[in-house]
């Protein structure tokens, strides 16, 4: 399966992202975008899947340089 | 390094072409590398080619009434860039800025692409399914970040 996700960031200006990946986003793990890294709080079916591929919403929030949410 | 047809058949843009279809594409397509804030087209410029990132990421930026650039999103491998231009055939909308080092794009060029969806209506028509959910996917995730 690949998942399609719409990262959409809270507690931050920061514009999101979207991207396939090959594993299923997981809450609590970490996601890289534009060199900033983000902490997983939410993830959710955006559509419903086509073929080999699931279209996912997660909502993340920014991680402190001492990878503290 | 995958084949070109191997890493097209991952991207939801090609999704339900046949093997041979893919071959097709591949043959047409142009693989380019860049480093973190490389710019791969600027907002105004001429919009010739659709680019799919098979690595890496890139920054999707709009420079507004105020004249200041505003980060529009982020897109990472798999996504498609710069296909407004190829339906309407405007100017681009967007500056679009490699964000990762090692960034790879495919890119096609509409009078390719448009060639080849004359021989083959079948592809054509997949494609264009596939871009309108592309568009309506990102903006689904516009609408979430409101």
């Amino acid at each position: 399966m690949i998942y399609t996700v719409s990262y959409v960031v809270v507690g931050a200006k920061h514009p999101g992202a979207v991207m396939n990946q090959h594993e299923r986003p997981v809450v609590g793990e970490q996601v890289e975008i534009g060199g900033a890294y983000f902490e997983i709080i939410e993830v959710k079916r955006m559509l419903p899947p086509r073929d080999d591929f699931e279209f996912l919403h997660a909502t993340v929030r920014p991680v402190g340089a001492d990878g503290s949410a | 390094m995958e084949p070109i047809t191997q890493q097209l058949k991952t991207v939801h843009l090609f999704r339900g072409l046949s093997p041979a279809q893919l071959e097709r594409l591949g043959g047409i397509t142009q693989v380019a590398h860049y480093n973190t804030g490389d710019v791969i087209f600027r907002q105004d410029d001429p919009g010739d080619h659709l680019y799919v990132i098979t690595r890496g990421q890139v920054q999707v930026e709009v420079t507004g009434d105020d004249g200041a650039p505003h980060a529009a999103v982020f897109l990472g491998a798999g996504q498609v860039f710069g296909e407004m231009a190829l339906l309407d055939q405007g100017p681009r909308s967007a500056t679009v800025i490699a964000a990762q080092p090692g960034t790879e794009v495919c890119a096609l060029a509409q009078a390719a692409l448009a060639a080849l969806f004359e021989q083959d209506t079948g592809l054509g028509y997949v494609l264009m399914r596939n871009l309108a959910l592309d568009l309506s996917f990102k903006i689904r995730h516009q609408n979430f970040g409101l």
